[in-house]
């Protein structure tokens, strides 16, 4: 069936009402979160994850996806309007967007960040709706050492591609792949770690960590540090939100470059949408007549990162669906999410799950089409909502945080284990420990260590097997290469250095 | 010696710490052998690996001397705090089931804005209701989700 048929068949399951309905949700919470400071995608996503138990998994998914890239046309209204990004992708919108506000240009600043992050998300759909099958025809003739050294790789270019240091990424990879070594081995029977623990014998739930980190330890740092949840929103009167003639024209160029530069980026294991609208910005600015207007009120300076971070979040999609493979942490919540539902994203998924597949993309395309609606005419509404004081937000997340662990399992230990991953997601932030290789760790864990296992049993225990296989050791090697870069890199540039001097 | 390199040499030690737990704790499991891996070899292999990277964060910053001031400060300006908050959050955690959804909550919260973000008692209580009640609304009797009654039950 080619990939038109198919969307024509299963773009049903996506219009039912019932999805539809989900579909509105997740958008509007994603803008929600991604409006309010304070409350990642990650955080709003793992917060809800319980909830989505009870739903059908296209339904689960449908609301956590609207979640997360409706969160990316939200974060940059707080951006634009009060200097400080809703979310990580914003960050950088901060610097032109913000200054076309106090030039009373926010309404066109808004108006392209809108549509810029339209047009990006809705073409990364058609990348990710092309790109996604072919991949996993190739991928089906993977064994377990080629996936052992995906899931390596992946790991690899997290730290690589991730910010901050790589020791520590590294660090919290390992950590996370030791987590999730925690309770019954699925091969043995033999418990790990659980101390005697009866709750700790299915292990240590990738959800409950999440909620924990990502939601109660923003709380504790916000708590700690009082002037996170203060905000000065700009008076200045929001209106003419469609930019004029010549802002259009300065706008298309980075519109094109952000949609392909987002998408390419959001397909790599920690790439994704935080990067992409650093590098897009960095491309506009080069490739710009006026680089001084960077960071002065240039309308290319948000039109090209805001496409971008929206054009990445679809690309992410491609290595989840196609190679069951998370490109940054919102992935790797929704691969843990699908695994609940008895779904295991990957090569086969397409086959198994043809409907839930197109599901997805279709209803990427309606998101998009919701989010452009909700962001635009109803900009005002989401202004009103930054002027709500952080002392009301803050016992809604808690509660939420709170009721969505305990239904889980309705265990009082969960409660505490929540608290304890809150405690270390506030030390986490102070520390500088990115904690989504951590998430990460968690939900690869026990794929990474099947692979391996399968791999050894399979070569009569010949680590080899990993060298002899022409796609792994591939992987292998750029993983390698990808990792020790800080060390060899530098050396490169000497000698090329050393080189043209001799010249 | 930059700020970050304190915090990362302080935190290297501990992750150090960690995996040192970790590798004899991985020994007490069945290895098992090369061509049929037991239980204890996947996490053995993860704590030796923590251990090399931990090594390696504290070895990148092995120039400045080891001092914990940073952390030091960290803990005397936001440690109060932070301590206030986590111990209202563990007794709350402890009590949810006993004491139940509406009232634990509701005196969690209280507790939170009065001695953590130093609000008035009256306002407090309003925050505390304002949330609690509605939230306990929709999920125990909207959405079915079934949190504890305790000692309302």
């Amino acid at each position: 069936m080619d990939t038109f048929s198919a969307v024509a068949q299963y773009a049903l399951v996506a219009l039912t009402a019932e999805n539809l309905m989900f579909c509105l949700t997740g958008v509007f919470i994603g803008t929600l979160v991604g409006v309010l400071p304070g409350l990642g995608p990650v955080g709003a996503i793992s917060l809800l994850l319980p909830v989505t138990f009870q739903l059908q998994p296209a339904s689960a998914i449908i609301l956590l996806a609207g979640i997360y890239y409706g969160a990316q046309y939200g974060g940059s209204t707080t951006s634009i309007l009060i200097r400080i990004p809703g979310e990580a992708s914003s960050v950088i919108t901060c610097l032109d967007g913000y200054k076309m506000a106090l030039k009373g240009r926010a309404g066109a600043a808004l108006g392209i960040s809108a549509i810029g992050s339209f047009i990006g998300g809705t073409f990364a759909v058609v990348g990710l709706m092309l790109l996604a099958p072919p991949l996993s025809k190739l991928a089906i003739a993977f064994g377990p050492p080629e996936y052992f050294a995906l899931l390596v790789l992946g790991l690899f270019l997290l730290a690589f591609l991730g910010t901050g240091s790589r020791s520590k990424a590294g660090i919290m990879a390992v950590v996370g792949l030791m987590i999730g070594t925690v309770g019954v081995d699925m091969t043995t029977g033999e418990r790990r770690f659980t101390a005697g623990s009866l709750s700790l014998m299915d292990g240590i739930s990738m959800a409950l960590l999440a909620i924990g980190i990502f939601g109660l330890g923003e709380i504790i740092s916000t708590i700690a540090d009082r002037s996170r949840g203060m905000r000065d929103v700009i008076k200045t009167k929001i209106s003419n939100l469609l930019p004029n003639s010549e802002e259009w024209r300065r706008s298309i160029g980075p519109i094109g470059r952000g949609t392909f530069l987002g998408f390419a980026l959001g397909i790599l294991p920690g790439g994704g949408a935080v990067i992409s609208s650093f590098a897009s910005y960095a491309i506009e600015k080069r490739r710009s007549k006026h680089p001084e207007q960077f960071g002065e009120g240039a309308i290319e300076g948000v039109a090209g990162p805001e496409t971008a971070n929206n054009a990445a979040t679809a690309g992410a999609f491609i290595p989840l669906l196609s190679l069951g493979l998370p490109a940054n942490a919102v992935m790797a919540i929704l691969l843990g999410a699908l695994q609940i539902h008895g779904v295991q994203p990957g090569p086969l998924f397409l086959n198994q799950h043809p409907d839930l597949f197109w599901a997805i993309i279709v209803s990427m395309y309606v998101g998009n089409v919701m989010l452009l609606v909700l962001n635009l005419p109803l900009v005002g509404i989401w202004v009103q909502l930054l002027r709500v004081p952080y002392d009301l937000l803050f016992p809604l997340i808690i509660t939420f945080a709170v009721i969505g662990t305990f239904s889980l399992s309705g265990s009082t230990a969960d409660l505490v284990i929540m608290g304890i991953a809150g405690l270390a997601g506030y030390w986490f932030q102070k520390l500088s420990y990115d904690p989504a290789p951590l998430i990460f760790g968690v939900v690869l864990s026990p794929l990474l260590e099947n692979a391996f296992r399968q791999s050894l049993i399979l070569s009569d225990g010949s680590i080899g097997i990993f060298l002899e296989r022409p796609i792994a050791l591939t992987f292998l090697i750029v993983a390698i290469l990808s990792f020790t870069s800080v060390i060899w890199w530098p050396l490169v540039e000497r000698l090329r250095a050393t080189r043209s001097a001799a010249r | 010696m930059t700020p970050s390199d304190d915090k990362d040499r302080c935190s290297g030690v501990l992750v150090l710490a960690i995996a040192a737990a970790m590798i004899p704790w991985s020994l007490t499991l069945p290895i098992g052998t090369v061509n049929s891996p037991g239980p204890g070899l996947f996490p053995l292999i993860l704590a030796v690996l923590l251990a090399i990277l931990s090594v390696g964060l504290i070895v990148e910053q092995v120039r400045g001397g080891f001092n914990t001031k940073l952390i030091v400060e960290i803990v005397r300006e936001e440690g109060a705090q932070v301590a206030v908050f986590c111990a209202l959050y563990f007794a709350y955690a402890l009590t949810f089931e006993r004491v139940g959804f509406l009232l634990s909550t509701g005196i969690f919260l209280v507790l939170v804005y009065v001695l953590v973000l130093r609000k008035g008692i009256v306002a407090a209580i309003a925050c505390a209701v304002f949330v609690t009640v509605p939230i306990y609304w929709i999920f125990d009797r909207l959405l079915s989700v079934s949190l504890p009654a305790g000692l309302l039950g």
